[in-house]
């Protein structure tokens, strides 16, 4: 079967033109000469990203949403990567029940998780609010997506790779620097920069979560409420969305090397 | 391979996730059970809170639906929540449905970037996903000054914002391409000769669709509905931005139930009604459907 | 002499199912060993054994005299063959050959060496930059063949090494495998689910079914005295005709009654008891139609069904009168002799009672 210029093709770029079309107004009317998101547009400029850098607020939650995503990415990998290594190469009692707990926070809404972290940090453990407490209901979000995504990879390949290793002479750790890292490396970095980006981008937990330090999703959602700062907005949601996407071309890149084909649309 | 090396690495991230999802989880429930009293809470066990959600009172109507409790709001926004989500959950399937069985059946070279194109979005900030909604359907909108500017109206219209079907829309469109990759994935495993025996033994192109393609991608399908249903019922950014008064949810209800209104345990006693109710929803649903025999039957 | 490889008692279970029960075995050093039986016989449990990837629940294996017990694959005089090879993908060819030498303190311009002889031995000198994806499966085997020769171990291990392989290059292979061994003296133990493999490059066979072990011994061995039913339909055809033993013979042949088929002499098997049940067996290649039976001579009516023309021989397809079980026969066309019977012709079949054998059910 060629291609075909048919209705379902033209429904496949109708799909995406709906699926981008909103999104793609933002960047529109950052660079338009005007106060307001409105047609017609009124010329280019570049002066609402001029005031960005200015904005010390911003610059502030850039720079908090920037660590706790970095410590939250490492964390999860480091702590996804012997779980995965566990949950595919060792016998683990109820393996099932564990997987469907590690994986549980991918249904419980993150409005009961951020709630349910509140609890638990204010009313019984006496915790303040901090950065520290952002990260770890990020770190929870982001787990089991590190854990979906190594668990993929390390399954994707042959464990015999492995026990030819053992055989050749190498002990454990020989076998999991000589092989295993080797050939879960994609796995690895890709999981580093989806917990990333869960993180750079979450703003339920957050809102939740945040001290007296806002991560830069707070800071924007606070911003959404004032028409007069709309520009400004539109603006940092544009360069938060370019770089997003850059982030997550890079990580499916990076994950889909190496999968066969037919594995290659799930997670 | 030692039988304790497995556990051993397992545990650090059980434990983790043991510390910070399933304690504050317990701790929920436990708060469900405790009274607000004032700027006290009352460490009494009492299913106090349960009973107010389910309490008889006087019917409130709500859409020519009779709530007979003396406090309506929870029940009330949680069968308007499950009744958005829902319809929402409907239409992200099909809408996704066609996109999957192009990308599975359609695209020869280059599916990969397809992929790609599909995960983007759903990556990027759910927040500014929804935000330009509001930008898109506001009174002073792209869509009504598009069309005040082409002269199809003269005065913004106002009935595109701040409603349940404003939500509905965005809901849908924040969730369409999460759901064509589970479908696509159970497309794409369809053994194709099956396709080309039902065309030997005389089945048209429609036939084959609704015998054949339609019931083996029933897995992928199903799973979608679950991956969108069960998060968008509890989902508190979107109506918060597009729904205004009228688009409110149950998640809306949590958090203004947690600050605003200062009563943390009736808020928990809600959460934990409202996750009970979608699981129970989920498993009923699971039932009727036979997906054990679904999945075995498809190979899944 | 005591064997290179001792295998006592050795069990395996997984769970509720056992692999292996209680198996006991010696290969000799310098052997070409064949493990043989169906998928699920537990003959690759019994090599991840030997190699120490799975340890035994019960038994214990010594090789070369030391108890295996507790020694990890990475200290074991064993190197296998991995049936899927097992080539690491992100190394070059000379990488994945040169894995294990690091571990045999092997390192530098030395081991470039012996890498280098090793792909000789296995025909791909000069290859040793090619990266792993590059490479055809015979290529694939190969390197793996040399990344465990490489460490000159006491036995190498085979896990269907020829299964991956289309039949021509299998059969090639099997020359290579053959000579290779033979060039190293060095003890090959492999398994494998085809006959025809295993008689060809086999010194001796280890017939396996159901986590035990029915028999050891040569080809020719088990082709020609197989110790039961199970093993002589292994290896080729034969023909088998079920009844119950009224003599176990002892030096002379065996007896058996067969129902409708009356009583039917051969050699005896072992494990013959008066009363037990057993089978009457005997070759295609034995059985002979029509001409003069001889005084003593097994003798049963059957009708043609069918015949296959192979060339300088006919296979006859066969069904008995006395119960229509389907018989076949093997008849040589060579010096002139009468054509096969057409089919539908009655037809009288017989065999020396030297011929046939008395088997154990």
């Amino acid at each position: 079967m060629s291609p075909r210029r048919d209705a379902l093709t033209w429904y496949a770029v109708a799909f995406v033109a709906f699926l981008y079309g909103p999104v793609l107004l933002m960047p529109l009317f950052s660079f338009n000469d005007s106060n307001f998101a409105t047609f017609p547009l009124a010329g280019f400029t570049t002066r609402h990203y001029a005031g960005m850098a200015a904005n010390i607020s911003m610059m502030e939650a850039l720079r908090n949403s920037l660590t706790v995503a970095l410590g939250v990415s490492a964390a999860a990998t480091a702590l996804a990567l012997p779980a995965a290594l566990a949950l595919t190469r060792h016998r683990i009692p109820g393996r099932a029940l564990v997987t469907g707990f590690m994986m549980l926070p991918l249904v419980v809404p993150s409005i009961v998780l951020g709630v349910a972290l509140l609890v638990i940090l204010i009313r019984i453990l006496g915790v303040q609010l901090s950065l520290w407490t952002v990260a770890a209901g990020h770190l929870v979000v982001a787990l089991p997506f590190s854990l979906a995504v190594l668990m993929s990879r390390l399954e994707g390949f042959d464990p015999s790779l492995e026990e030819a290793s053992g055989d050749l002479g190498a002990g454990g750790f020989g076998t999991f620097r000589r092989v295993t890292l080797p050939l879960a490396l994609p796995g690895v970095i890709s999981s580093l920069l989806l917990a990333f980006i869960i993180s750079f981008d979450e703003f339920v937990i957050s809102f939740f979560l945040t001290g007296t330090r806002n991560t830069l999703p707070v800071f924007l959602f606070s911003q959404l409420r004032f028409p007069n700062r709309l520009p400004g907005t539109l603006a940092l949601g544009s360069l938060i969305l370019f770089g997003s996407a850059l982030l997550v071309i890079l990580t499916e890149v990076i994950r889909r090397r190496g999968l066969p084909a037919d594995r290659a649309g799930g997670l | 391979m030692r039988r304790t090396a497995g556990p051993a690495l397992l545990a650090p991230a059980f434990l983790v996730m043991a510390a910070a999802l399933a304690a504050p989880l317990g701790a929920l429930v436990l708060l469900s059970f405790w009274t607000q009293t004032g700027f006290e809470i009352d460490r009494t066990f009492t299913l106090a809170n349960y009973w107010r959600i389910v309490e008889p009172g006087p019917p409130t109507w709500w859409n020519g639906i009779p709530f007979p409790f003396a406090y309506p709001v929870p029940a009330i926004l949680l069968v308007k929540s499950l009744a958005m989500s829902l319809t929402a959950t409907a239409a992200v399937i099909l809408v996704a449905w066609p996109m999957a069985y192009f990308l599975a059946f359609r695209v020869r070279r280059g599916k990969a970037a397809w992929i790609i194109l599909l995960t983007v979005p759903f990556w990027t900030s759910y927040l500014l996903r929804v935000f330009s909604w509001k930008i898109v359907l506001g009174y002073n909108g792209a869509v009504n000054s598009g069309l005040i500017a082409l002269g199809v109206i003269g005065e913004p219209l106002d009935f595109l914002l701040y409603n349940p079907v404003a939500v509905m829309i965005t809901l849908t469109h924040s969730w369409i391409a999460f759901a064509v990759l589970p479908i696509y994935v159970s497309l794409e495993k369809i053994d194709r000769s099956l396709l080309e025996a039902a065309a030997d033994l005389g089945d048209s192109r429609w036939a084959r669709l609704r015998r054949i393609t339609l019931p083996l991608s029933m897995p992928g399908t199903v799973a979608a509905t679950l991956l969108v249903f069960i998060p968008t019922v509890g989902d508190y950014v979107t109506p918060t931005l597009v729904g205004g008064t009228q688009g409110t949810m149950i998640g809306s209800l949590v958090q203004q139930l947690f600050t605003r209104q200062d009563n943390a345990p009736m808020g928990a006693a809600v959460s934990i009604v409202m996750m009970l109710v979608i699981a129970a929803l989920v498993l009923v649903f699971l039932r009727a459907i036979g997906w054990r025999r679904m999945r075995a039957r498809a190979g899944a | 002499m005591t064997p290179l490889i001792e295998i006592d008692r050795v069990a395996k279970r997984f769970g509720p199912v056992t692999a292996l029960e209680g198996v006991s075995l010696g290969i000799a050093a310098g052997e070409f060993f064949a493990l043989l039986g169906p998928s699920g016989c537990g003959k690759t449990t019994l090599l991840r054994i030997l190699a120490g990837i799975e340890t035994p629940t019960a038994g214990r294996v010594r090789i070369d005299g030391q108890d295996m017990t507790g020694v990890p694959p990475n200290r074991r005089p064993t190197n296998m063959v991995f049936q899927s090879y097992a080539i690491f993908p992100h190394l070059s060819v000379a990488e994945n050959v040169g894995y294990g030498l690091r571990y045999q303190g092997v390192r530098g311009a030395a081991a470039a060496a012996r890498v280098e002889e090793a792909l000789a031995m296995v025909q791909m000198r000069g290859l040793g930059g090619r990266a792993a994806h590059q490479l055809s499966g015979g290529q694939r085997q190969r390197v793996a063949l040399a990344r465990a020769l490489v460490l000159r171990p006491k036995v190498l291990l085979l896990d269907e090494p020829l299964s991956a392989l289309d039949k021509k290059l299998r059969e090639e292979m099997q020359v290579e495998l053959r000579a290779l061994q033979a060039g190293l003296g060095i003890t090959f133990v492999f398994v494998t689910h085809d006959q025809d493999e295993a008689l060809a490059l086999s010194d001796r066979i280890a017939v396996m079914e159901g986590g035990r072990i029915l028999q050891t011994d040569t080809p020719e061995g088990l082709y020609l005295r197989p110790s039961d039913a199970r093993v002589a339909g292994f290896f080729g055809t034969m023909n088998l005709i079920p009844g119950t033993v009224t003599d176990p013979g002892g030096p002379g042949p065996a007896e058996l009654d067969g129902g409708p088929f009356g009583r039917l002499r051969g050699l005896p098997g072992p494990g013959l008891a008066a009363g037990a049940a057993a089978v009457a067996a005997v070759r295609p290649e034995r059985l002979r139609i029509g001409g003069a039976p001889g005084a003593g001579a097994n003798r049963l009516a059957a009708r043609v069904s069918a015949r296959t023309f192979l060339g300088d021989r006919s296979l006859v397809h066969l069904r008995a009168a006395a119960d229509g079980r389907a018989l076949v026969a093997l008849v040589a066309h060579a010096g002139g002799a009468a054509a096969p019977p057409e089919p539908g012709a009655e037809v009288t079949l017989w065999w020396e009672a030297a011929s046939g054998l008395i088997l154990s059910a």
